[in-house]
C-alpha cells in the first residue's frame, strides 16, 4: 500500500483562502501540532499528507475521502543526511525515501488503521509518500518534475515517462521491452510484456508540478 | 435525471475547474468530478467552498465525503438548502 501527493504552493486561488480551507481539512488535533507553521505551509503540508495517505488506504479499501477523519497525530522533522543534496530550481528532482533531504515523517490515523507519511518541502512545492509500513516508506523510489504545462493530458503523458526512464535507469525495465500503464479503478498498474507487475505505484500532479512514487516487488 | 437550475448553477461552480472544457458537454449524474471531469483531488475542496458561497449553506466534513459524482453534489445541496 502506497500514495503520494503532490501540493503546488504558489498557486493564487490556493494561497487567497487558507483559513476557510484549514477549517474544512484540519482536525483540531493537528492545529495544535503544527502550530509553529505558518498557515500556508500548514495547510500545503497537511492536505498533501492527507491526500496521500487516502490514496494509499484507497488501493483495498472503497472509503469516501473525508479529509478531517485523516488525521495526522505525530509529525517529526528530519534534518538531510546529506548535507551535499540540496533544492535548486532545476526541473526533476528524484530519491530513494527522504533521508538525503530534509523531510517531515508522520504517523496518520486513518479509517484503514494508521499509517505512515513522509513529506519534503521543495521549491514551489509539497510532496508526500505514504505507506502502511515506515520500511516501505524509506525505500520507495519518487520524482518530482516541474513541466511547462498544466494540462491533464500533459501531466498524464509527463508523469509516465518520468517513471519509465526511472525504471530504465535503474534497470528494472530494459530498453526494448513493451510496456503499457493501465487502472483498476483509481490505481494505475504497470504492464511489462503484457503481464502485470506488482509494483506498486502512485502518481500525482497539481499545475506544474508532477510526482510519482513507485515501490518494487520484494 | 439531474436537471434544471441547481444542476446550472452547480455546473457554473465547476466550470472552472475543469480542464478539459469539452467534458462539460456530457455531464449526466452519475458523472465522477475525478475520473470523469479530471478535476484535480486537491480542487474538491475549492469546490465545496464554492459551493457554500454560491447557495449560502455549510457543507459538514461527511458530506464533503459524498461529494464524488454530480447527482451526489446535488443531493447534498438540496439537503442543506433544505435546511437554511
Amino acid at each position: 500500500m502506497i500514495g503520494n501527493d503532490i501540493v503546488c504552493t504558489s498557486k493564487k486561488p490556493f494561497k487567497n483562502r487558507i483559513a476557510r480551507l484549514e477549517e474544512k481539512i484540519l482536525c483540531t488535533a493537528e492545529y495544535e501540532l503544527l502550530n509553529e507553521f505558518n498557515s500556508g505551509k500548514r495547510i500545503a503540508l497537511v492536505w498533501s499528507v492527507k491526500e496521500a495517505a487516502f490514496k494509499c488506504c484507497n488501493r483495498h479499501f472503497d472509503y469516501d475521502f473525508v479529509p478531517a477523519e485523516f488525521c495526522i497525530h505525530e509529525i517529526v522533522m528530519h534534518p538531510a543526511k546529506n548535507k551535499n543534496v540540496r533544492f535548486s530550481r532545476k526541473k526533476y528532482i528524484e530519491g530513494k525515501g527522504f533521508g538525503d533531504f530534509e523531510h517531515f515523517a508522520c504517523s496518520v490515523n486513518t479509517p484503514a488503521g494508521r499509517v505512515v507519511a513522509r513529506s519534503i518541502i521543495g521549491p514551489g512545492f509539497v510532496l508526500t509518500i505514504a505507506a502502511a509500513y515506515p520500511e516501505d516508506a524509506d525505500t520507495i523510489f519518487w520524482g518530482v518534475k516541474k513541466i511547462n504545462e498544466t494540462d491533464y493530458k500533459s501531466q498524464s503523458i509527463q508523469v509516465r515517462e518520468c517513471i519509465i526512464d526511472s525504471l530504465i535507469k535503474r534497470k528494472w525495465l530494459h530498453e526494448g521491452e513493451g510496456y503499457s500503464f493501465s487502472k483498476i479503478g483509481t490505481v494505475p498498474c504497470l504492464y511489462v510484456n503484457s503481464k502485470k507487475s506488482e509494483m506498486l505505484m502512485s502518481f500525482s500532479h497539481d499545475d506544474k508540478f508532477v510526482a510519482y512514487a513507485y515501490l518494487l516487488p520484494k | 435525471m439531474i436537471t434544471g437550475e441547481m444542476l446550472e448553477k452547480f455546473k457554473e461552480v465547476i466550470n472552472p475547474y475543469v480542464p478539459e472544457k469539452k467534458l462539460m458537454e456530457g455531464i449526466n449524474g452519475d458523472t465522477n468530478l475525478i475520473t470523469d471531469l479530471k478535476i484535480n483531488s486537491a480542487q474538491i475542496i475549492d469546490i465545496v467552498l464554492d459551493v457554500e458561497d454560491k447557495f449560502g449553506i455549510q457543507i459538514d466534513d461527511d458530506s464533503i465525503g459524498k461529494m464524488q459524482t454530480v447527482e451526489n453534489c446535488i443531493n447534498v445541496i438540496a439537503e442543506k438548502l433544505a435546511l437554511v
